[in-house]
């Protein structure tokens, strides 16, 4: 904007007077509208990204809502930069018990899955994303954001449903393997409406994002043109530390305590192995609603003192460059962070030739051992016990792990998303 | 350290040389040892206010340094040019007619010192509860309340309430929110501090209840469709966030907001359009309006 301001004046008058004219402004970078549906005190891998990409575009100069539904009283668990705008589109709600929520999920899923009458499901699904959708579509046509980039199912359809008619272009983000968002009566939302609704609301989409090129194969192929690959990345953090020659005799497991990571699989394996390297331990590192079932199993198996449950650890990168060989049994990922973490530090991998979102990236006999599903715990023992015994194979499986994963930068991630931005904010 | 460091103090004026030197009185005041580098934005004043400005400056010596606007573009456009002007690591507001007491800018130092002593950089604004004098009336104190959804309690706007100059906080936290929205020609404060809350910014405020400045509040010609009007775009930019606290709570604010403009029309003797404010807050919540307008019977008949 051009002022005409006339005169700045000032009284001691051997300072030369200084042009009131405001400076030339910069081009307006698009305003990005990052949507997710819960954020406060959450602190998983979507919530992480969720909130380093609010920051990578806000340091790049774009203005920044972060833009969520959550009732519950709270603030974002990973630390967002000054003057990135937050808005919680959800009342506040009196806190309801852990058994309280469990209850109220277990009849919601009981009752979308007996409902067969359409009215009815769209009823039920009305009742846990109306809300959501009706605040969003406000918002959409108060702020008019030139962009909004949805996390996950639970904020991807109600982002699309809500931008109709308000010239919003929406991304929404994948952050699984696309049959199990997409189609998995068990994940997400298990009324069947909304899983249809996931899928058909994507026509709307401005672009859509999965994580590896493999990915979008499974598209439809009216929508493959609209697919954007921005795969995660390691952080820096991870990469500044140095890999340690001489390893700890740990086979390492990171990752949330639940049932995709199959880690019965991974006790069951090691009661197999334990007596042959009674020298060995297993370390897994998170939490989650299978701790308990985890602990039960280890102790059923007599390995409580070679199984161990470590928590939450904020050192990551020391626990990966001390230990020998990364164990990860899960059914499937989206994007392996564990996994190309442990690459990136040397650290060797087991896992499961079938598991999506790791083999992407790790090569059987190359940087890892992939072993076949059909095999179970017992295949997953024997590669285990390969590396254990076999020095030099650790050893040359782990040197080839920082260059399989050299890609995954932070860099490569923060330069794709301002190009699919600028990309899709041009059309 | 915080007390070592310069202030910008941004003072807007408009016709109002009077004002402007009563303000400046409470600033040489002031018992803070920071110094102070003051810029005025003078809008476009009339020659004549425009004289007297000069002539207040010229008194001042080179303590002060004045920025003529051409042409009168309004408060927030004269804002925005303040804005632009900050040099300093602090800055603080002054409207021309408000006064400041002379405790505050040390007390407002000290709370801003303490957070900074908690953390570098700190994205907190430091207000101050203040006195509300009406002309010809005593003056009473109102009290900010931090303690409290920041969001909810502006959007209310009883017991905390967006004065610009009640304001001293680091510089950067006064730039992160972006220029004043010039469709707001009135209530751009109340815009201006939402997007500092809803960016993550914190409103803080000195310990104890002393008020630390005062408010010479007048509603003589005020425009009242004005006020309405702008109340309703500041509503309308942050519509998702007033619907968040729910229907009741978006009736009360838009009641609220209809209200004030019946008091100000009825305030300048437009007994049409105080009258016309009136019924339309009436339709939004009978309830409500009996209620008030019962109070208001009740008051008089007591005196």
């Amino acid at each position: 904007m051009t002022t005409t301001l006339a005169l700045r004046t000032r009284l001691d008058a051997k300072t030369p007077p200084r042009s009131a004219a405001r400076p030339k402004a910069a081009p307006r970078k698009p305003h990005v509208a990052l949507v997710i549906r819960l954020l406060h005190e959450r602190s998983g891998g979507a919530e992480r990204l969720y909130c380093e990409l609010a920051n990578m575009l806000h340091e790049d100069g774009h203005e920044v809502s972060c833009v969520y539904f959550d009732d519950t009283r709270g603030a974002p668990f990973f630390a967002l930069r000054p003057g990135i705008t937050r808005v919680n589109l959800a009342a506040p709600a009196r806190p309801l018990s852990g058994r309280a929520h469990a209850a109220k999920r277990k009849l919601y899923n009981l009752a979308t899955r007996a409902l067969t009458f359409p009215p009815l499901r769209r009823l039920a699904w009305s009742s846990v994303h109306g809300r959501f959708r009706k605040q969003l579509h406000s918002y959409f046509k108060s702020a008019r954001p030139d962009v909004a980039i949805s996390f996950m199912p639970p904020a991807n359809t109600p982002s699309l449903l809500a931008a109709r008619g308000t010239g919003v272009k929406v991304i929404p983000t994948n952050h699984n393997v696309p049959e199990e968002d997409y189609l998995s009566p068990q994940r997400w939302d298990p009324n069947p409406l909304d899983r249809k609704l996931r899928l058909s609301s994507l026509s709307n989409a401005a672009a859509i994002h999965v994580l590896f090129p493999g990915f979008a194969k499974w598209f439809p192929r009216h929508l493959q043109s609209k697919i954007i690959v921005v795969p995660n990345y390691v952080s820096p953090e991870i990469l500044a530390a140095a890999p340690r020659r001489q390893r700890e005799k740990i086979v390492l497991a990171v990752g949330r305590i639940a049932a995709p990571k199959n880690y019965l699989c991974l006790v069951e394996a090691w009661a197999l192995l334990a007596d042959r390297h009674p020298d060995w331990q297993v370390h897994i590192y998170g939490v989650g609603p299978q701790t308990r079932l985890i602990r039960e199993a280890i102790a059923e198996k007599g390995l409580a003192e070679r199984v161990l449950l470590k928590g939450h650890s904020k050192d990551l990168q020391e626990v990966y460059a001390r230990s020998a060989i990364l164990c990860h049994p899960a059914l499937f990922e989206g994007f392996g962070l564990s996994v190309a973490e442990a690459l990136s530090l040397e650290t060797p991998v087991v896992a499961f030739s079938d598991c999506a979102g790791v083999n992407e990236f790790v090569s059987d006999e190359k940087n890892g051992l992939l072993v076949a599903r059909e095999g179970g715990a017992k295949a997953l023992a024997d590669g285990m016990e390969r590396l254990i015994t076999d020095d030099d194979l650790r050893l040359r499986l782990g040197r080839n792990g920082p260059d399989s994963v050299a890609h995954f930068t932070q860099e490569r991630y923060r330069r794709t998303w301002l190009d699919a931005i600028a990309e899709v904010t041009a059309r | 350290m915080t007390e070592a460091r310069q202030i910008d103090v941004l003072m807007p004026h408009f016709n109002d040389p009077d004002g402007l030197a009563l303000s400046l009185a409470s600033l040489d005041a002031q018992t803070a040892t920071a110094p102070l580098r003051v810029v005025v934005y003078d809008d476009g004043s009339d020659t004549v206010a425009r004289e007297r400005l000069r002539a207040i400056v010229a008194a001042r010596g080179g303590r002060l340094e004045l920025i003529e606007g051409a042409t009168n573009r309004g408060r927030p456009f004269s804002r925005n040019a303040l804005l632009d002007a900050i040099e300093s690591p602090y800055v603080t507001w002054l409207d021309a007619g408000d006064e400041w007491y002379p405790a505050k800018l040390e007390a407002q130092l000290a709370a801003l010192g303490a957070r900074e002593a908690e953390a570098a950089d700190p994205f907190v604004w430091v207000t101050c509860n203040y006195d509300w004098k009406w002309i010809g009336a005593r003056a009473r104190i109102c009290e900010q309340r931090v303690d409290q959804d920041q969001v909810r309690a502006l959007m209310v706007g009883r017991n905390l309430r967006a004065y610009l100059w009640t304001l001293l906080a680091p510089a950067e936290a006064f730039r992160a929110v972006g220029p004043f929205d010039l469709n707001l020609p009135r209530l751009q404060d109340l815009d201006f501090f939402l997007r500092f809350v809803l960016k993550g910014g914190e409103i803080i405020k000195p310990a104890g209840r002393a008020p630390l400045c005062v408010y010479h509040k007048s509603d003589t010609g005020r425009d009242a469709d004005q006020i309405r009007a702008c109340n309703q775009y500041v509503f309308e930019k942050h519509r998702p966030v007033y619907e968040r606290y729910g229907r009741a709570f978006v009736q009360g604010r838009l009641f609220e907001m209809d209200l004030l403009g019946a008091r100000i029309a009825l305030k300048n003797k437009d007994m049409r359009k105080g009258t016309g404010f009136l019924a339309r807050a009436s339709l939004r919540k009978p309830l409500s309006m009996t209620k008030r307008l019962s109070r208001v019977a009740r008051r008089a008949l007591q005196r």
